[in-house]
């Protein structure tokens, strides 16, 4: 049972570890929430269909880390927290590298569900299917909320020329 | 000195295909070592907790899906018990317990009766004198007083 448990961590880790780094920014509060994900994973290992492993730990990662967040910041700072950051300013450099950076942060001043969409979708390469599952929302509104999310991440690149 | 010409502002369709290909470079993060370290652990760590508590425990040779109809079972031996339990009779019972008196009256009656008879045909009339009559009477040694009486 712990080998594949252990088969589990390997395939996994990098995808649990990727969405709680997006999502809390700080690695010691997601490598808490990663290995709390991990724990419950190991609890409930013999209840959960092993087809759908994947998309339980990364439902519970992110509500994992959602919990976190509300713990760690008041209401207001928590509203805060889920608006846009206001990032580099677009005089940044241009450059590739640069432009990956920019993407970066401003994945991370999405707020919810938008956030933890892109990062399913376009980092895990999720299929819409599993983003559903994983964030309990219809097809419909998969699509939907990503359209959206991208429509921003597209404004803010804007800013940045070329 | 370089001259950067005029900045022409990209179309709707050349930021969704900026877009695109940045996403797509994004890669998934390779986990710390020690958060790697820390989920290994968990199977032997968790392990070890449970058996610390293993005694508090049920462990029943029987499948665990006893366990439900076993359960289920205890309200309704629980309402078994407090219908048998007795309780204030109803209109019917006090009426046959009633009958029941009564016949056993009757009963007593018949046997006080019976008794009477028996009583009277063993003793014969003697029995029936001495108790009717004056108890002097049926005494050897009272009779001189009687016949003194008499005179």
């Amino acid at each position: 049972m712990s080998r594949r448990f252990n088969q589990w961590v390997a395939e996994y880790q990098n995808q649990a570890w990727t969405l709680a780094r997006y999502l809390l920014k700080d690695p010691a509060e997601a490598e808490d929430a990663c290995q709390e994900a991990f724990v419950k994973l190991w609890h409930n290992r013999d209840a959960i269909d092993p087809d759908k492993i994947r998309p339980w730990l990364m439902r519970v990662t992110r509500n994992n880390c959602l919990d976190r967040l509300r713990r760690r910041r008041p209401t207001q700072q928590w509203e805060d927290w889920q608006k846009a950051d206001e990032g580099p300013g677009p005089a940044q450099g241009t450059q590739q590298r640069e432009l990956g950076e920019r993407l970066k942060h401003s994945i991370n001043g999405l707020s919810e569900p938008y956030r933890s969409l892109v990062v399913l979708r376009d980092v895990h390469q999720h299929s819409y299917e599993e983003v559903a599952n994983v964030l309990e929302l219809s097809l419909s509104q998969v699509k939907v909320y990503l359209h959206r999310a991208r429509k921003q991440l597209r404004e803010q690149l804007a800013e940045v020329r070329p | 000195m370089t001259h950067d010409g005029p900045k022409v502002p990209m179309t709707e369709k050349e930021q969704d295909a900026r877009l695109e290909s940045l996403l797509n470079r994004l890669e998934v993060e390779k986990a710390p070592d020690s958060l790697t370290r820390r989920l290994y652990r968990i199977p032997a760590e968790q392990g070890r907790k449970q058996s610390r508590w293993n005694w508090l425990r049920f462990e029943s040779p029987l499948p665990r899906w006893v366990l439900a109809p076993a359960l289920a079972a205890v309200p309704v031996l629980v309402l078994t018990f407090v219908l048998i339990q007795p309780g204030q009779p109803s209109a019917a019972e006090v009426e046959q317990a009633r009958q029941d008196l009564a016949v056993a009256f009757a009963y007593l009656d018949q046997a006080g009766l019976r008794t009477g008879e028996e009583i009277q045909d063993v003793l014969g009339t003697e029995l029936r004198h001495t108790v009717k009559g004056s108890l002097t009477e049926h005494l050897p040694f009272t009779e001189p007083f009687r016949k003194e009486e008499s005179t």
